[in-house]
């Protein structure tokens, strides 16, 4: 069965840099997932400032370069199943080493789904992630 | 307000704050975004010599976390890093300015005659091999 997803309007970022005009990539976050991500990217500091805003414009900047970045946007290729899962990762913060699971779709184009956020506690990639990985990598959405 | 429009709400929020807030904030971000171009070249050239992140901190005289932080876009590079990578890397670092309409990842080719033979891509490199290296 498909899964539902919500179209993430990045119109603003696009229109600021020249240089993503002519690029055909959409974002969007999956249904069961998307307030919770939302809440995560929109977190702000104790003066009201977004603490994610700039990582996150890095991240789109490889995404709209079509580039993957161990440090920022990473495809890590863990196994068959998952080969077209994606991991955005974010800065540190208050101990919390958040990453975002995503699948990539590539076709007139490529659509990117953000899935499930995870607090990385090890440099390995534990057993359960690596099944959530394999797990993901079957999604398919209703876009 | 529904729980949809609430979604909707989040959404229009994280769009204006991805718009840049003054020319100082879209100033900050396009030098994160050439530093970013910059060492995707250098992660590229890394790969191809098999030289790991590890090296490249030692032969930096930095942390491997520094090295992180640098590809991420967390710290900056500057020009006497550029030339240290120069060296470690035995390649010129050739910078280039291109116009905005024609993307330096996209290569237009003629749909007439095209044939994969007879049009190779070439690949667009920051840096370029010595000669006698």
């Amino acid at each position: 069965m498909l899964r539902k997803c919500k179209k993430l309007d990045i119109s603003k970022f696009i229109l600021d840099n020249k240089e993503f005009h002519n690029i055909n990539v959409e974002l969007f976050i999956d249904e069961t997932t998307y307030n919770q991500i939302l809440d995560f990217l929109l977190e702000v500091d104790k003066n009201n400032k977004p603490i994610r805003i700039e990582r996150f414009r890095s991240i789109l900047n490889e995404i709209l370069n079509f580039r993957y970045n161990k440090d920022l946007y990473d495809k890590p290729k863990i196994s068959k199943k998952s080969i077209d899962v994606t991991i955005m990762k974010f800065k540190r913060h208050r101990g919390m080493n958040y990453r975002l699971l995503c699948k990539e779709f590539i076709s007139n184009g490529k659509k990117i789904v953000m899935i499930i956020l995870f607090d990385k506690k090890t440099t390995e990639i534990s057993k359960k992630q690596r099944a959530k990985m394999d797990s993901i990598g079957g999604y398919e959405y209703d876009f | 307000m529904t729980s949809d429009s609430k979604v909707d709400a989040k959404i229009q929020k994280l769009n204006d704050l991805l718009a840049f807030k003054s020319s100082e904030d879209k100033l900050n971000f396009k030098a994160i975004a050439i530093q970013l171009d910059i060492l995707a070249e250098v992660d590229n050239i890394m790969q191809e010599r098999k030289i790991s992140r590890k090296e490249l901190a030692d032969k930096l005289g930095k942390s491997k976390s520094f090295i992180s932080q640098l590809f991420s876009g967390d710290k900056m590079l500057n020009l006497k890093m550029i030339a240290q990578l120069q060296e470690i890397l035995e390649c010129k670092f050739q910078p280039a300015f291109k116009s905005y309409s024609k993307p330096s990842n996209k290569i237009n080719l003629p749909n007439e005659d095209f044939t994969e033979k007879k049009y190779k891509p070439v690949p667009i490199n920051i840096f370029t091999v010595q000669e006698g290296k």
